[in-house]
């Protein structure tokens, strides 16, 4: 397992080719990419950013190992859009396909950005759910593991059921596809790959309507 | 004038005669066929005739027979106008001729040339007749020899496009539908729908619908491919519905084909959902004959179009102006107190019903309405008549025939769409309508179709009810025959457009 | 009600949302189209039921109208599935009512009445504005007159 595809369109769109080096404890490196941060234009851009992806990369669909893609959360049609786009690529390149959950890959940003945590601190991860909800989730300790979500709620509504446990640092990294990659081979690495790649959607449509339940991942 | 002129082929009809006579005046003289030889030639039923023609002018025909238990088939006659000779229209429809033999299981062309004309004997030797005999003082009072000439049809001589295998994507509304074609040859039609689920909800819940899609893309590729037991690398090119349609639904289907084009390395063509229905016909008589008006009908559809051009020339002369007819059944079972689909329920709930019991209106039909709205449709005011005379009875405590108001919307729905889809092709002078789209299950709808058809000279098509409703095939077809056209693929840019136009048949 | 649709369009700018309420018939959907032809929409505004919504281009602005029908669905979370950009469109929502909660502050409800014995075919609309944009709003300028449904 060397090579991979990286596809998310949990927030904009981004795909990446990421490799693992030989050396042991080597960094993935992302040797192709396309990203926009535009939330809208996910249909438009995916087929465009796949193969410009590949085509920084020097690589066709036959020299890569897998396939990863981010389940979200994120807003429903452009998440779609992507885990569409992964399933049949990994379908036509006979690949196998691996998610992650998106906004792991932002707590790996910043892990590589270099942030460390106080011991008591929670990094929270936030991204705009529409709404003026957001689906968060918090991660701790020095590998800024997951402790509590994914899930949706109102920002202030959150704020008041975090704070009283302990310090908060809010993410600023967006969702990039490298990260998806890096993330998904720490995750192989340990033997914690999951094949799971069902779109995070958590909020559940029912036939009345409900307030939004908050559902941990 | 050359070959690149407004020329079209087409089959001829009987309300051709009169130009027809005169052409064959003009070309036979002496020999000409009389006027109730060339009828009957037009409306044998084993006979096959197609008339040329060039800014809408007739300037050519030919005709084919061949016998249902025969293997043999005969050029019955072909002429083309002076004035229009010289720039290929008889080899043209030669070919097309042939073709059509050999698709009516002839292993045996045969035709007769006048031994004094070398130029029609050049074409035909072209085509890969050989003479086989002579017939001595065939043509009176002249006396000119016949040589009977014969083709044995193989694979040059049919002068065969090529035949590209086009995997078609299909999800502009609630069905997942993935369909393979070799040119015009069905391969493989799954459609994964999601019925069931919205039955619980009244209609199609897009958060469902579209979740269906992402999990039905895998299952629905797979069987696809073990239906016409071929595998990935064996596609030629990939098709998509990229519009018109509901935007998450059309998104998805977007996203999946052009990851799987890149993986796979082929060529994508974005196509026009409603052109798709148009379309489908070629599955099923290998050529779509234009000019044609097509009727769509479905629940997110009411639509008639002119095509006169599969690839290039399809107009909207109509569309509903508010409900499409589907949704309208659909409506008016729930006002009926019935349950979601409304078409069959609808069906159900009229039978024995009197469809003239209630004159419902046919929405858009008034003379006021011809000059903005005379090929549109309106169910709304339909849908409130419905109401209103349910609503009254009820206010009043009285009971209402279900039976028959059932009835007699069905009728009126089906009215309406009949009557201007009929005066589209009297008014184009097109004798060909096409019916498509889910509505087309409902057999009042095409009992009516047939009759008022009949009653005009007009040929009507419904292609199976499985090609009718929203499927991929009919995506693969249509993107088969824009590759056969020669035409470059839509590249990975095009975008999911919900209100896609339906003169934009292929989207780059 | 296509004239009022009309008149109201050229009131709209974008991050405007419109609720749309009434019975089957009412004519929310003969209103909508005369509002499309106020903004000058491309294509013909017709009934979303099934598509669910309708995004229209307009000849002269970027900022499109989008035709929203709930009928169908079963959540206000189902709306957010459509992913509306709501602040830089023209947004109505034909059976709209409480699905619009947390989408914005301001709305305009707009809801058309019909004669419930069916005896007659008069309308009534109802015009209400919420928030800081309608604050101001005067339907009364509209000046509909009754020779305009004529």
């Amino acid at each position: 397992m060397r090579r991979v595809l990286a596809i998310d369109t949990s927030a904009g769109t981004s795909v990446a080719v990421v490799e693992l080096g030989a050396a042991i404890g080597a960094r993935p490196q992302c040797v192709g990419s396309w990203h926009s941060d535009n939330p809208m234009k996910h249909a438009e851009n995916i087929g465009v950013a796949i193969a410009a992806a590949l085509q920084q990369a020097g690589l066709t669909a036959s020299k890569l190992d897998a396939v990863v893609v981010g389940r979200g959360p994120g807003p429903f049609t452009g998440l779609r859009v992507g885990i569409a786009a992964a399933v049949m690529f990994a379908e036509g390149a006979r690949l196998p396909l691996y998610g992650v959950v998106s906004l792991d890959a932002i707590a790996l940003a910043e892990r590589e950005a270099g942030l460390t945590l106080e011991p008591v601190a929670r990094l929270l991860v936030a991204t705009d759910a529409r709404r003026k909800e957001v689906y968060w989730a918090t991660y701790s300790g020095i590998g800024l593991e997951r402790g509590e979500g994914p899930g949706v709620q109102k920002f202030e509504v959150l704020l008041g059921e975090l704070e009283p446990a302990g310090p908060l640092v809010a993410a600023t990294q967006g969702v990039h596809a490298e990260n998806i990659g890096r993330l998904f081979f720490e995750q192989h690495l340990a033997g914690v790959a999951s094949l799971d790649i069902s779109a995070l959607y958590l909020r559940e449509p029912d036939a009345v309507p409900t307030p939004a339940k908050k559902v941990s991942g | 004038m050359s070959l690149h002129s407004n020329w079209n082929i087409r089959e001829a009809h009987e309300s051709d005669l009169p130009e027809l006579l005169k052409l064959e005046h003009e070309c036979f003289g002496s020999d000409s066929w009389s006027e109730d030889n060339l009828r009957s030639e037009l409306v044998e039923h084993h006979t096959y005739y197609l008339a040329v023609e060039i800014d809408g002018r007739l300037v050519g025909y030919a005709g084919l027979s061949k016998l249902p238990a025969n293997s043999q088939s005969d050029i019955q006659t072909i002429a083309v106008a002076p004035m229009a000779r010289g720039i290929g229209l008889g080899h043209e429809v030669m070919n097309r001729l042939i073709r059509r033999a050999v698709e009516l299981g002839a292993t045996e062309v045969f035709l007769e040339v006048r031994a004094d004309n070398p130029i029609a004997q050049k074409l035909y030797r072209k085509l890969g007749f050989e003479q086989i005999s002579v017939r001595k003082n065939y043509y009176r009072p002249d006396g000119v020899d016949a040589i009977v000439m014969r083709l044995v049809p193989d694979e040059r001589s049919v002068q065969q496009r090529p035949q590209p295998i086009v995997l078609g994507i299909e999800s502009s509304c609630d069905e997942t539908g993935i369909g393979i074609v070799r040119g015009n040859t069905l391969l493989a039609n799954v459609i994964s729908s999601s019925m069931d689920e919205h039955a619980r909800f009244g209609g199609v819940v897009p958060e469902i619908a579209a979740r269906a899609h992402l999990e039905a893309l895998q299952p629905t590729l797979r069987k696809a491919l073990a239906e016409a037991n071929l595998e990935l690398n064996q596609i030629d090119a990939i098709a998509v519905t990229n519009g018109p349609g509901l935007g998450g639904a059309l998104m998805v289907g977007v996203g999946a084909a052009k990851a799987l084009a890149v993986a796979t390395g082929k060529p994508l063509y974005a196509v026009n959902h409603l052109v798709g229905h148009v379309g489908v016909d070629v599955l099923e008589r290998g050529v779509l004959e234009t000019p044609t008006i097509a009727l769509l009908v479905s629940g997110g559809h009411t639509s008639l179009l002119l095509v006169n051009d599969l690839l290039d020339d399809v107009q909207l002369l109509g569309e509903t102006i508010d409900d499409a007819a589907g949704e309208a059944f659909d409506k008016v079972a729930r006002v009926l107190g019935l349950k979601y689909p409304g078409g069959p329920e609808i069906d159900r709930a009229a039978e024995g019903g009197d469809p003239k019991a209630i004159r419902f209106p046919r929405g858009l039909s008034l003379p006021k309405d011809m000059e903005k709205h005379r090929y549109d449709f309106s169910f709304s005011g339909l849908k409130t008549a419905v109401a209103r005379h349910v609503e009254l009875a009820e206010s009043r405590g009285e009971a209402y025939n279900k039976a028959d108001v059932a009835a007699s919307f069905r009728e009126a729905v089906a009215d309406v769409l009949v009557t201007k889809a009929v005066n589209a092709c009297i008014n184009h002078g097109v004798p060909r309508l096409l019916l498509g789209g889910g509505v087309v299950a409902n057999r009042r709808l095409r009992e009516l179709a047939q009759e008022q058809c009949d009653k005009h000279g007009i040929e009507l098509r419904i292609p199976a009810f499985s090609l009718c409703t929203d499927n991929g095939a009919m995506i693969a077809a249509l993107g088969a025959q824009l590759i056969i056209a020669g035409r470059e693929p839509s590249g990975l840019g095009f975008s999911a457009e919900s209100t896609l136009p339906v003169t934009t048949i292929q989207s780059r | 009600m296509h004239e009022l649709g009309m008149r109201l369009g050229h009131v709209f700018v974008a991050g405007d949302l419109v609720v749309l309420t009434g019975p089957l018939g009412a004519g929310k959907t003969t209103m909508t189209r005369g509002i499309g032809e106020a903004l000058n929409c491309i294509g013909t505004v017709s009934s979303p039921t099934f598509v669910i919504a309708r995004t229209h281009k307009r000849v002269d602005s970027e900022v499109p109208l989008v035709h929203v029908d709930a009928y169908r669905l079963g959540s206000a979370h189902e709306l957010d599935d459509l992913d509306i950009d709501f602040e830089r469109s023209i947004t109505i929502i034909e059976w709209g009512r409480g699905y619009t909660e947390g989408i914005s502050d301001d709305w305009l409800d707009v809801e058309i009445e019909r004669d419930h014995s069916g005896e007659s075919e008069s309308r009534l609309v109802t015009l209400i504005g919420h928030g800081q944009r309608w604050a101001d709003f005067d339907g009364s300028r509209l000046h509909i007159a009754a020779e305009d449904f004529a």
